[in-house]
């Protein structure tokens, strides 16, 4: 009987909880991806081209899917622009970067090496399904 | 075109300010662009058009076969009035606001052109289970979803 009591008033405040954020969350429509770094042989990296590491893609036969697709790089800046200080830096996946599902992408600008290990959105667009 | 996208075609936008709303496929304008409508009613998307590549059509149809789209609705109907000659030094110009030259949306004459589409399409969504709630629902990627794994 206290179990069932103490069930009865957790869940309330719990839900109240999800139900805002819910509320102000924007629907995703990327898949996540991690910026790996630069295409590079040993000693030297070529920062024109970047590897992008896509949550859930492990073979290279899985990137099929997001080869052309947009990427962009989302990032705050102290100065506000046009109402806003997210800024961002767009570029689209060329092709697949070995036999584990990363990616190369080139961007309109370099992305700057600050951005390595941090989350770039991959878009579900142009799409041709 | 492609093969999958014909009348009645329910399509995923992924960009915009409706990204993520399903709407109803109607038919392709000259300019290539795709004329889809929520149903405005449905989901709040009034007559627009998007392109191909920004769009994900999916398997379900809405049969709205019988349905004939006015010509009335091209790409015409899109672009705003052209001013009046020498704008810039009438009067009007000087009242009006840089907001209402602007504005997006449907006008008066417009809305109604929308309503009469929509009622037929409407009428079809009704018929199927589920399809109504399936159209005001909006596609949002999850934890754990991913598109290069999913059947659309």
């Amino acid at each position: 009987m206290s179990q069932e009591q103490k069930k009865e008033v957790k869940p309330k405040k719990v839900q109240k909880k999800n139900k805002k954020k819910k509320q102000n969350k924007a629907p995703r429509l990327h898949v996540d991806g991690i910026f790996m770094g630069y295409r590079r042989g040993l000693t030297t990296q070529k920062t024109g081209t970047s590897l992008i590491k896509i949550v859930g893609v492990a073979t290279r036969k899985e990137t099929e899917w997001y080869l052309g697709k947009k990427v962009a790089y989302v990032y705050n800046a102290s100065r506000h622009h046009n109402g806003s200080n997210v800024r961002t830096i767009w570029g689209k996946i060329t092709s697949s970067h070995g036999n584990s599902g990363i990616v190369r992408a080139k961007f309109k600008r370099n992305l700057p090496a600050i951005a390595m290990g941090k989350k770039v959105r991959v878009m579900m667009y142009p799409s041709n399904i | 075109m492609s093969t999958k996208i014909t009348k009645g075609t329910v399509l995923i936008l992924l960009i915009g300010k409706f990204k993520g709303k399903r709407v109803v496929f109607l038919k392709q304008l000259s300019s290539g662009l795709l004329l889809v409508t929520g149903p405005y009613q449905v989901n709040g998307v009034p007559l627009t058009r998007i392109k191909r590549k920004y769009v994900i059509a999916t398997k379900t149809k809405v049969d709205i076969d019988a349905l004939e789209v006015p010509t009335t609705i091209n790409d015409k109907f899109f672009t705003p009035k052209k001013p009046i000659n020498n704008w810039e030094k009438t009067e009007e110009k000087f009242f009006t606001k840089k907001q209402e030259l602007k504005k997006v949306g449907l006008n008066e004459s417009q809305q109604k052109i929308q309503k009469e589409v929509d009622t037929s399409i409407v009428e079809a969504i009704k018929k199927v289970q589920y399809l109504k709630e399936y159209l005001t629902a909006r596609f949002v990627l999850q934890k754990g979803q991913l598109p290069h794994k999913m059947k659309f």
